[in-house]
């Protein structure tokens, strides 16, 4: 599922969501450097990529991604 | 519009509903500002009258309560309260709300106030014990619930939002997301999120008075299946059988409608006296012409017809809906009134009535003994007054469609499509003579006649083969045996690409006269000039014969039909 095609996809829906400049957000970007992407941030940008990937990540597992990197490593395993 | 300024107030975390509801009310033009309690504050925002719900000052109050945290002993350890005390338990925290309720009311004299009944969740710790033990989980929120709806009734401003169907609708198991509660006490998922913004928009858009007041209707295909012009009465698709119920209960529910104050209307292209007499024969129909506050039963365009109807009612387009089958009519309608709401029925006439259930355009809180008579009082004014007619241009509109003729010689291929044309249609047939395949073959074979198909793509797809001419040489004549469309196709001038053609291949080859025959009968009255139309010249008083001089005259394609000939 890893491609660069998956990587566009959530670097709009980040820059959408937390209102960011889509060049801000790469793979190596993560929850720290988006002042937006906080606890609530979290939680919505996870609902949105359930739904746009049609994947449904484990409860334990959705604090834990927390970087454009760590999200795609699980888009991959899903 | 002026803005709408609502507060939000609910037991668990609704911070995910901002996204969404911006978007939602959008979409219905209703300008907003909002103000969202804090999560599970809402006793504070509600008491303290210096709090922020105060400073905003709202107009419309969500009290969105979840049965969970209202009900919450009960729901999590349903056990360890006896039957009475479940009782005094639920009797207790309706008080509570009850007093909520009273301070808001006071506080926010002016404000109208949306509560949430309880939903009983389907899964909990009862299971088979549900109804048969003293006083369960559902008796609990039912006795919850009356409570609250005998407070909205008793209270003006106060007014209960179903949110039991709501869920239910959509399904508690897609509705609630155990992992959202887990991890930040949301308890919706995605789509429940999005779901209440729309329901909350379709609220608010409700409470301002926008519903609309008319549903415009299509006949062919919307309110009976098949086309009237090509079945007959007889033949088309409404009973109690098959697909036939699916129409009928679409019609008994616009029925409820017209019941509870709104108004009918039709806008379709059919023979007016063919579909008045189903209105008023055909046994299946529910519908019956008394319904119907308008009728706009002709060949011309939709929109005009649309703008007829509003003339004759009175009311503004914008409180117009319309349903139609047809992507064609339905985009040329929203094209040229922006207005109007256009609804396109779904392919399966069997989800009709879910779509027009699903229709918020007609939602209101409350109906008056105008309401009820509205419908009534309209049609009495229709019949006093006559509508007039007009014909706009429609040359954007066709040339937007990208409609591409392709005309081919009878093949193989297409023989037998061609046969079962002369068969089945009656509408747009000039001759109405009807050949078996083997009577087609046997023309295709003689040199001195000429089976041509017509096929029409456009952008909304292939239509494939819908018309048919047949030309025979007759020294220096080229006479139009047959000259007919499909209903599909109807009114979008294909037939003067197809006479332009046919003109045009007799010319080359030599022929000097086109000559053309008009065989009146029952179903074809719709093309009754179309010689005429086209400069053709009559050659009896009766309009049953007409000629074309090819020399000195020749027959336009419009520019925005693509005509293509392929041998």
């Amino acid at each position: 599922m890893k491609d660069d095609s998956s990587v566009r996809v959530l670097a709009q829906m980040a820059a959408s969501l937390f209102d960011v400049e889509i060049g801000e957000v790469s793979e190596a970007t993560g929850a720290g450097e988006i002042d937006s992407w906080d606890s609530l941030g979290h939680l919505q940008f996870v609902m949105e990529i359930e739904q746009h990937f049609g994947v449904r990540f484990k409860t334990e597992q959705i604090p834990e991604l927390t970087s454009i990197a760590a999200i795609l490593a699980a888009l991959e395993e899903a | 519009m002026t803005e709408i300024r609502a507060a939000i107030l609910c037991s668990f975390n609704l911070d995910t509903l901002p996204r969404y509801l911006g978007p939602a009310l959008a979409r219905k033009n209703l300008p907003a500002r909002f103000h969202f309690g804090g999560f599970g504050q809402y006793r504070q925002e509600i008491l303290d009258d210096r709090s922020d719900l105060y400073a905003f000052g709202p107009e419309f109050v969500f009290l969105f309560l979840d049965g969970q945290d209202v009900l919450a002993d009960l729901c999590q350890r349903p056990f360890d309260l006896a039957p009475e005390e479940r009782e005094a338990y639920v009797d207790e925290s309706y008080g509570e709300l009850k007093g909520l309720v009273d301070v808001l009311a006071r506080r926010l004299p002016e404000a109208v106030l949306f509560v949430h009944t309880l939903a009983a969740p389907p899964l909990n710790s009862l299971g088979l014990l549900e109804f048969n033990s003293a006083f369960g989980l559902r008796d609990a929120f039912a006795r919850f619930n009356g409570s609250l709806a005998a407070l909205a009734r008793a209270r003006e401003r106060v007014y209960l939002l179903d949110y039991e169907s709501l869920v239910g609708y959509h399904g508690y198991k897609n509705w609630f997301d155990p992992r959202m509660w887990t991890l930040g006490r949301m308890r919706l998922g995605r789509m429940a999120v999005e779901s209440l913004a729309d329901y909350y928009a379709t609220v608010l858009s409700a409470a301002r008075g926008a519903r609309k007041k008319v549903l415009v209707l299509d006949l062919d295909d919307t309110l009976w299946g098949g086309v009237l012009g090509a079945e007959g009465p007889g033949g088309i698709l409404l009973g109690t059988d098959g697909i036939g119920l699916a129409f009928r209960e679409f019609q008994q529910e616009i029925l409820n409608l017209h019941r509870r104050g709104i108004l009918l209307a039709i806008n379709s292209k059919n023979n007016p006296e063919e579909a008045l007499e189903v209105f008023d024969q055909h046994p299946a129909m529910v519908l019956r012409r008394e319904h119907f506050a308008g009728m706009r039963i002709n060949w011309q365009d939709k929109a005009s017809n649309m703008r007829e109807l509003a003339q004759g009612l009175n009311l503004g387009l914008d409180s117009f809906v319309f349903m139609d089958d047809s992507p064609v009519e339905c985009e040329w309608v929203s094209s040229q009134i922006p207005d109007v709401t256009v609804v396109q029925l779904p392919e399966d006439p069997a989800l009709y009535r879910d779509t027009l259930l699903r229709l918020d355009a007609f939602a209101s809180f409350g109906l008056t003994e105008e309401d009820l008579r509205r419908g009534k009082l309209y049609q009495e004014q229709t019949l006093r007054r006559g509508l007039r007619e007009s014909v706009p241009t429609l040359e954007e509109f066709y040339e937007a469609l990208n409609m591409r003729a392709l005309v081919t010689r009878a093949s193989d291929l297409t023989v037998s499509r061609i046969a079962q044309l002369t068969q089945k249609t009656n509408q747009f047939n000039l001759t109405t003579r009807r050949y078996s395949e083997a009577e087609v073959r046997s023309l295709v074979s003689r040199p001195d006649w000429e089976v041509f198909g017509l096929s029409l793509t456009d952008k909304f797809g292939d239509s494939g083969l819908v018309g048919v001419g047949i030309l025979a040489r007759e020294g220096e004549t080229a006479r139009i045996d047959t000259l007919l469309l499909s209903c599909r196709v109807m009114g979008r001038t294909i037939e003067t690409a197809f006479l332009a053609f046919l003109a045009e291949w007799a010319a080359h080859r030599g022929a000097r006269l086109m000559v053309g025959e008009y065989i009146a009968t029952k179903k074809n009255g719709p093309v009754e000039r179309l010689y005429e139309a086209h400069g053709f010249e009559p050659m009896d008083s009766q309009g049953h014969m007409w000629r074309f001089g090819l020399e000195s005259h020749d027959v336009a394609c419009p520019e925005y039909i693509d005509l293509e000939y392929r041998e």
